[in-house]
């Protein structure tokens, strides 16, 4: 019967141990980072300053991947796995910033042909130049003609 | 009479392990899902509302976020040395890193509700509800701080299973149920901390400093 089953693969062998030294390095080389970021975050760059945090928190992240987590010696399916999920978050940020920011305000005032007297319509304000709203809203009711 | 090292039906030892870790990685890909969420919802509300983050980060606690950041990687380093020291068979160490982690996880815990305390004294609660939001009428200040909420306590939460695990399998590692022939299990509890670590390095930016 035993001869009918499928080979069994073997797993890989349990992954090499690390020496101690290489973790306190890569663990100082981190709080280095921090500092960086940290540091960087008083620096008026403008838009820039968001781009270059993320930046350093990349590279926190892929030394505690690396170096911490052994994500190297994964087996090929641990790794798919571990790609799935990123592909995913990539997708699901990339598309929703995208659909954010390619959005138009409605148009204002609405269909005005639709109005009657005494209609009222209430509607947010936008300063564009400085993007910031007003924080209120406004009404202005129709008035009978003259 | 020979020593049992595995599962019934594990046909060895490193297949358990192997299991184990593909399993533990599955899992991480799920969590890190579900921060994905919350981190797609900052994006959009950040480019629909970019000058109230602005004014929501220059009002975050960023000394504590910052020393909370230090101490998130201190222990993310303290816990892979307890892996490495248990699989050289050095369990009183690796016992040592692991208490040693789980103060500075309960340390990240303390500053971190201390923060939520100062939010709330200054009138600053989920939901856009409090008095700063009525002195602060902007659009998506309360959004920000939502969020802000929402994000750090679901890590908050992870933090805090992340020491019970921690805590629980220190005392396997003292009581020696946990050695070099079972590190994969330390190992695993070690990865949960690095994710809740991997979360942390990106909130922290996002919600303290630009």
């Amino acid at each position: 019967m035993a001869a009918l089953l499928p080979v069994v693969t073997r797993p890989r062998p349990a992954p090499e141990r690390h020496s101690l030294s290489r973790l306190v390095l890569a663990g100082a080389f981190l709080l280095a980072l921090a500092g960086l970021s940290y540091g960087v975050s008083f620096l008026q760059l403008g838009s820039f300053n968001l781009p270059v945090a993320l930046a350093i928190a990349v590279a926190k992240a892929l030394t505690v991947l690396s170096v911490f987590m052994d994500f190297g010696s994964l087996s090929a399916s641990a790794k798919l796995a571990a790609a799935a999920a990123l592909l995913m978050v990539a997708l699901l940020v990339g598309l929703m910033v995208a659909d954010v920011a390619t959005r138009e305000l409605a148009p204002l005032p609405a269909p005005t042909h639709a109005l009657r007297k005494d209609d009222a319509v209430r509607f947010p304000f936008f300063w564009k130049q400085t993007q910031r709203w007003e924080g209120r809203d406004f009404e202005v009711r129709i008035g009978g003609t003259r | 009479m020979t020593e049992v090292t595995h599962a019934a039906h594990f046909e060895s030892r490193a297949t358990q392990a192997h299991a184990a870790r593909f399993g533990m990685w599955i899992f991480l890909s799920s969590e890190l899902l579900l921060f994905a969420g919350l981190f797609a919802l900052y994006a959009a509300g950040r480019v629909a509302h970019p000058a109230a983050f602005h004014e929501g980060i220059a009002r975050s606690t960023k000394t504590i976020g910052s020393v909370n950041t230090a101490i998130l990687l201190c222990s993310s380093t303290s816990v892979a040395l307890a892996v490495e020291l248990v699989k050289r068979g050095r369990q009183k160490p690796s016992a040592a890193a692991l208490v040693i982690t789980v103060l500075l996880g309960a340390a990240f815990l303390a500053l971190k509700l201390t923060e939520y305390a100062e939010h709330f004294r200054q009138g600053i609660f989920p939901g856009g509800s409090g008095r700063f939001f009525v002195q602060h009428p902007a659009q998506g200040l309360p959004l920000f701080w939502t969020l802000y909420f929402v994000t750090t306590g679901l890590h908050a939460v992870h933090v805090t299973v992340g020491l019970l695990l921690l805590s629980l399998t220190a005392r396997s590692v003292i009581k020696g149920s946990i050695d070099s022939t079972r590190a994969y299990s330390l190992h695993n509890a070690a990865l949960y901390w690095h994710l809740i670590d991997l979360v942390w390095i990106f909130l922290w930016p996002l919600y303290y400093l630009s």
